[in-house]
């Protein structure tokens, strides 16, 4: 027999063994061959385990990026919608240099018959919020609060129509007195003949009444028909808000003037009744 | 040296194909093929026997079916490769045995059939990676072999 044929033989036998031993293991009872493994899995597969904990971080911190990218861009979204809302124009914004407070609301209900005509808002007494107290959005007036609970308030909007507010032509400070009309336009009341009203003047509120503060913006005006027989020059305005689209609103909170209960706290000393 | 860096190269492939390759190629069972056609029987037959058993730890009720389906390969190869002059189409000949007596074992061992989609589709892929697995295993292990 030549030397390699002898190297064979005993690489044979003992590759036979090994292969007899396989045999053995592969007939083992399945309870068996979970007892032999573990130890050496754990050695064997530790870099395994690495690896797959390691994809599972990275499938859930990716989970985790995506949801936080659609949070983000929501709250972009959020954020830009209330920069808006808070982007106030300039001639509304000269009611936090006169000390009003606003608060904001969100729209919870609508009247269900134009919804248009009453709003109910998430802020109440609780909140600040006071009969009267005027309820704006950066374009424009949306109307004031007329009922109050703790936590809401009722919306009279500038389309119902008992709604009245003191105006005033922006550019001429003519003064005026609107009222809602259909198709939710607003016309101006008391407006002298020669008063210069052009189309496309703003008009705001004038302050007069005690309701509205000074400089809100209410809408343009949309026609001057000529009515040479009218005892008043009739002005019709296009309101700058739709109402129809308003979801977030801010009440201005008026200081209460120490002359507002003036009369409450006259001495009956005091009144003099003229002769 | 040359047999430990097989058994290490093997191990890293087995971390290879368990991780990346959920349904793929059996690189392991490629590089096997190729070792067991440049390395002596005993070594062939323990090559496979390591591989198998790295292979086997993954599903522990199965312990001892890549063992022996590996550990055949691995000797078998190395005891048929001088019978006749190999070509190319040896090595898909190999490896279309080596996949059958992998999944072949592995069916009657465990009672959970592999499906025919996977068995399909790591089939494919192995057999297309054959052609390659020779010239990368022996410009990295075998380069100054005159084998």
């Amino acid at each position: 027999m030549s030397p390699a044929k002898k190297v064979g033989s005993w690489q044979d036998r003992i590759s036979w063994g090994i292969l007899l031993i396989s045999l053995v293991v592969y007939l083992l009872p399945p309870n068996t061959k979970i007892k032999i493994a573990p130890p050496f899995a754990t050695v064997l597969l530790s870099p395994l385990h690495g690896i797959t904990a390691l994809r599972t971080t990275i499938a859930t911190i990716t989970d985790d990026n995506n949801r936080l990218a659609r949070l983000a861009a929501e709250l972009a979204l959020e954020n830009a919608r209330l920069k808006h809302l808070l982007s106030i124009p300039e001639s509304s914004m000269a009611l936090s240099a006169s000390s009003l407070q606003l608060i904001r609301a969100r729209v919870i209900a609508r009247d269900l018959t134009t919804l248009k005509r009453y709003l109910t808002i998430s802020q109440g007494i609780n909140g600040g919020v006071r009969i009267g107290s005027p309820v704006i959005v950066p374009e424009g007036i949306v109307g004031r609060v007329i009922a109050i609970t703790p936590h809401q308030a009722l919306v009279q909007t500038i389309f119902e129509p008992d709604f009245r507010v003191a105006v005033m032509n922006a550019r001429t400070h003519e003064i005026a007195l609107a009222r809602p009309e259909l198709e939710e336009k607003l016309v101006l009341d008391y407006v002298n003949k020669d008063a210069d009203f052009q189309i496309g003047d703003t008009i705001v509120t004038s302050g007069l009444g005690g309701v509205f503060p000074k400089g809100l913006r209410l809408g343009l005006v949309a026609e001057t028909p000529e009515q040479p027989d009218a005892l008043f020059k009739p002005v019709s305005v296009k309101p700058f808000i739709n109402i129809s689209r308003v979801e977030q609103v801010f009440v201005v909170i008026t200081p209460v003037a120490p002359y507002d209960n003036w009369l409450d706290n006259l001495q009956p000393s005091e009144i003099k009744i003229p002769e | 040296m040359r047999p430990f860096f097989a058994f290490v190269f093997l191990y890293l492939l087995f971390i290879l194909q368990s991780t990346l390759f959920s349904i793929g190629p059996q690189v392991v069972l490629l590089a096997l093929i190729v070792f067991a056609l440049y390395e002596n029987r005993l070594t062939a037959t323990l090559l496979g026997i390591w591989a198998g058993f790295c292979l086997d730890l993954v599903s522990p009720t199965t312990l001892g079916v890549q063992m022996l389906a590996l550990g055949g390969v691995g000797y078998g190869v190395a005891v048929v490769r001088n019978l006749f002059y190999r070509n190319r189409w040896h090595n898909l000949l190999f490896t279309l045995i080596g996949l059958i007596l992998q999944y072949g074992l592995y069916h009657l061992a465990d009672k959970n059939p592999i499906t025919i989609g996977s068995l399909l589709i790591t089939t494919t892929l192995t057999l297309a990676l054959t052609p390659l697995a020779e010239p990368a295993i022996v410009a990295l292990f075998y380069r100054h072999s005159k084998k």
